[in-house]
């Protein structure tokens, strides 16, 4: 029964702020906690996160200091066309990631009770706007200062660029969630940008026209200033618009990058990746709907090759990824100290080969699919194994004749380490959440998370260590 | 006996005869399983003669899929034994794994294969002769013709289920386990499910199915083991 002061806003009333709405939310999700749990809670976190700080800066400055100290590899070099080809690669990258999870997405809750509800659509969603722009900066800041220091480049104006440039790339990325003009003519300057960095990293390892890059790219101080300028006009201005396309964003767009979310946060807490990638090969599937089946034969082993090959023609992105990922690698052994060039090559590796074992994968998670080939399973896992192997040995051949003259020993563990932390992490099995927690500074933790830290990500830790430590 | 057993391939198999023993297909003794102190099953005695159904019901949480899984090896019973052809079942070994047709659980099949691809290289890891063609010929049988080229993630619910059976009956088999199979099925896919348990009983295997549909469980099963807090069958 409807009391005085409750009845719905009647048809063609404007919009109900969303402002109220958002406090009342604020203000029952925080008495669901007496305050001095919630101050010693927020507490625990600035504890933590200050610990986690000062940990993190003290590890990484000597890290910093023995990956930039004189490697086997040539030494570096100021190389604005590295800082530019790396730049644009990242803010290609940016636009892609943003496009492909929807930078600003909504629960399923909000959804159903608020979104359904005739309230302001901006005045809900304009937290999270701020949020991503505060996460875009910091992120480009801190990618940005690596950069600059490779390329011996003046670090504020870099950084300044770089927070300008991702806040432009994020706040557009919303802008093209409301519309789909902008959405298109971001997928285009995504490409072209990617395509421009590949030229760069291209000429920086092969060096033609390197010099001529570098130099044409030597502007004077005026010039940088107005393009800093210009990026800045076009962050306000894209921010801008993105903050008033707000509420012209579709409830349906909204809602699509929700499962990308949950995939991620649960691939994030069970720190299990294929989660993530599990789901994001169901959307490619879906958008791809319908195939031409391959003919693959009476002999197992022939309709093994067949089937795989069918599955790279039809998903060619992880070997695109793979020739990418190179040609990156190349473009900064020029810039780049020995010992940062092999972390280089094995987290490259890592990431370039772990896509192409998709089949292991799924065999090693899925009892279902294994009992389906039951017993011949084994054939099969033997033989996403050596897909496995080959796409290693593959990377490291392309690397190799850029790490052999300096180190022998790095080169057979880039192989062998490859080999062996792609294949521990693939053939993990599944996490068993019935096992019994253990107690930790942050909460009890499923013992079974232990393991999938240990078994693939620890030994590639290692392995880095090792790396570090050889390659001086 | 094992020699005698044959294992069979083709999606219309030939006959299989049983020993002349004559001794049960499956044999399940005083089996309980418990998870924690919680009694899930208790004392299931349970046989499934070459060429007969045996149809498991009961009402939620009465134990069907525990059963079912404790059948097939994925689960380990708290005490009893499970017989398989004369012989005690272990799980890891590959003739058991071949004379097992199991579906328990959602199946999960290659993403970026087409369902043609996917069960044409079951049929070839089974060793068929002509893998491609049977799959189709399957395909067909279960309706599923035009999506043959479709990506799995691209079906429905339903289809989905008619392709983990047809998984199933592609594969070399003596015992067809299934947990619930008429779920998500239309009523086309219901008769054309129930032909083909009928049919797998008259090649002489045996068939284990867990199952609500009254239907199902009168035009297939030969005996139904009812499973509630007091055992009876």
């Amino acid at each position: 029964m409807l009391t005085a002061g409750t009845e719905p806003a009647a048809i063609g009333s404007p919009a109900i702020p969303g402002r109220p709405l958002r406090r009342r939310l604020r203000a029952s999700s925080r008495t669901q906690l007496p305050a001095r749990t919630w101050l010693a809670r927020i507490y625990e976190w600035i504890f933590a996160a200050a610990m986690l700080a000062a940990l993190g800066a003290g590890a990484l400055r000597p890290v910093w200091r023995y990956l930039s100290g004189p490697g086997s590899a040539a030494p570096p070099s100021p190389s604005r066309l590295f800082l530019a080809a790396t730049l644009l690669l990242v803010f290609s990258g940016m636009i892609w990631t943003l496009r492909t999870v929807g930078p600003i997405g909504a629960s399923s809750a909000i959804r159903f009770w608020l979104l359904s509800a005739p309230v302001r659509r901006r005045d809900l969603l304009r937290p999270r706007f701020l949020v991503l722009i505060f996460a875009a900066a910091s992120v480009a800041a801190l990618i940005a200062i690596p950069i600059a220091h490779a390329a011996s480049a003046a670090a504020l104006p870099t950084i300044v660029a770089a927070i300008a440039g991702a806040i432009t790339v994020a706040t557009a990325s919303v802008w093209g969630q409301a519309s789909e003009a902008v959405d298109r003519a971001l997928h285009g300057i995504a490409q072209a940008l990617g395509a421009v960095s590949i030229v760069g990293f291209g000429s920086l390892a092969t060096g033609f026209g390197r010099v001529a890059a570098n130099s044409a790219l030597r502007a004077p101080p005026g010039v940088v200033a107005a393009l800093l300028a210009a990026l800045l006009i076009a962050a306000v201005a894209c921010a801008w618009g993105a903050y008033r396309a707000l509420d012209r964003i579709d409830v349906s767009v909204l809602s699509r990058s929700q499962g990308l979310w949950t995939a991620g946060h649960a691939a994030v807490s069970s720190l299990d990746v294929f989660m993530l990638s599990e789901f994001v090969t169901e959307q490619r599937a879906r958008a791809t709907g319908r195939v031409r089946s391959a003919l693959l034969g009476p002999r197992y082993a022939g309709a093994l090759i067949r089937a795989e090959w069918a599955r790279i023609r039809r998903q060619p992105g992880p070997i695109i990824g793979a020739a990418v990922v190179g040609l990156v690698w190349w473009g900064c052994r020029p810039v780049l100290s020995g010992p940062a060039l092999a972390c280089l090559a094995l987290v490259g590796g890592y990431c370039v080969v772990l896509p192409m074992t998709s089949t292991l994968r799924q065999l090693a998670a899925s009892p279902g699919l294994r009992s389906q080939f039951a017993p011949h399973d084994r054939g099969l896992a033997g033989a996403s194994t050596a897909v496995c192997v080959l796409a290693a040995l593959l990377w490291a051949a392309s690397v190799l004749p850029g790490i052999m003259p300096w180190s022998t020993t790095v080169a057979v563990i880039l192989v062998l380490g490859l080999i062996a932390a792609v294949y521990r992490t693939v053939t993990r099995p599944p996490l068993d959440y019935s096992a019994p927690p253990v107690m930790t500074p942050l909460g009890p933790l499923p013992l079974e998370l232990w393991r999938q830290v240990v078994r693939g990500p620890l030994l590639l830790m290692m392995l880095l260590i090792l790396v570090l430590i050889i390659a001086r | 006996m094992r020699g005698r057993t044959r294992v069979v391939t083709d999606s219309r198999p030939p006959a299989v005869h049983p020993p002349p023993d004559d001794g049960p297909l499956l044999s399940v003794s005083g089996l309980s399983r418990e998870f924690g102190q919680v009694p899930v099953i208790e004392g299931i005695d349970l046989q499934v003669g070459w060429g007969e159904a045996v149809a498991v019901t009961g009402p939620n949480g009465s134990g069907k899929t525990t059963l079912l899984r404790c059948v097939v090896g994925t689960d380990r019973p708290s005490a009893g034994a499970v017989e398989l052809c004369g012989r005690p079942l272990r799980e890891h070994e590959p003739d058991t794994r071949r004379r097992i047709a199991a579906v328990l659980d959602d199946v999960e099949f290659f993403a970026d294969l087409s369902i043609a691809e996917h069960l044409a290289l079951l049929l070839a890891a089974h060793g068929a002769a002509a893998p491609d063609e049977q799959a189709r010929a399957l395909l067909a049988e279960a309706s599923l013709a035009d999506a043959a080229d479709q990506l799995p993630a691209t079906l429905s619910s339903g289809q989905r289920r008619r392709l983990a059976l047809l998984t199933c009956f592609a594969r070399p088999r003596v015992l067809v386990v299934l947990d619930e199979p008429e779920q998500r099925l239309d009523r086309a896919g219901r008769a054309w499910l129930a032909s083909r348990l009928v049919q797998e009983k008259e090649l002489g295997h045996g068939v284990l199915i867990a199952t609500h549909d009254s239907e199902l469980t009168k035009t297939v099963a030969d005996r139904v083991l009812e499973l509630s807090r007091k055992v009876s069958c």
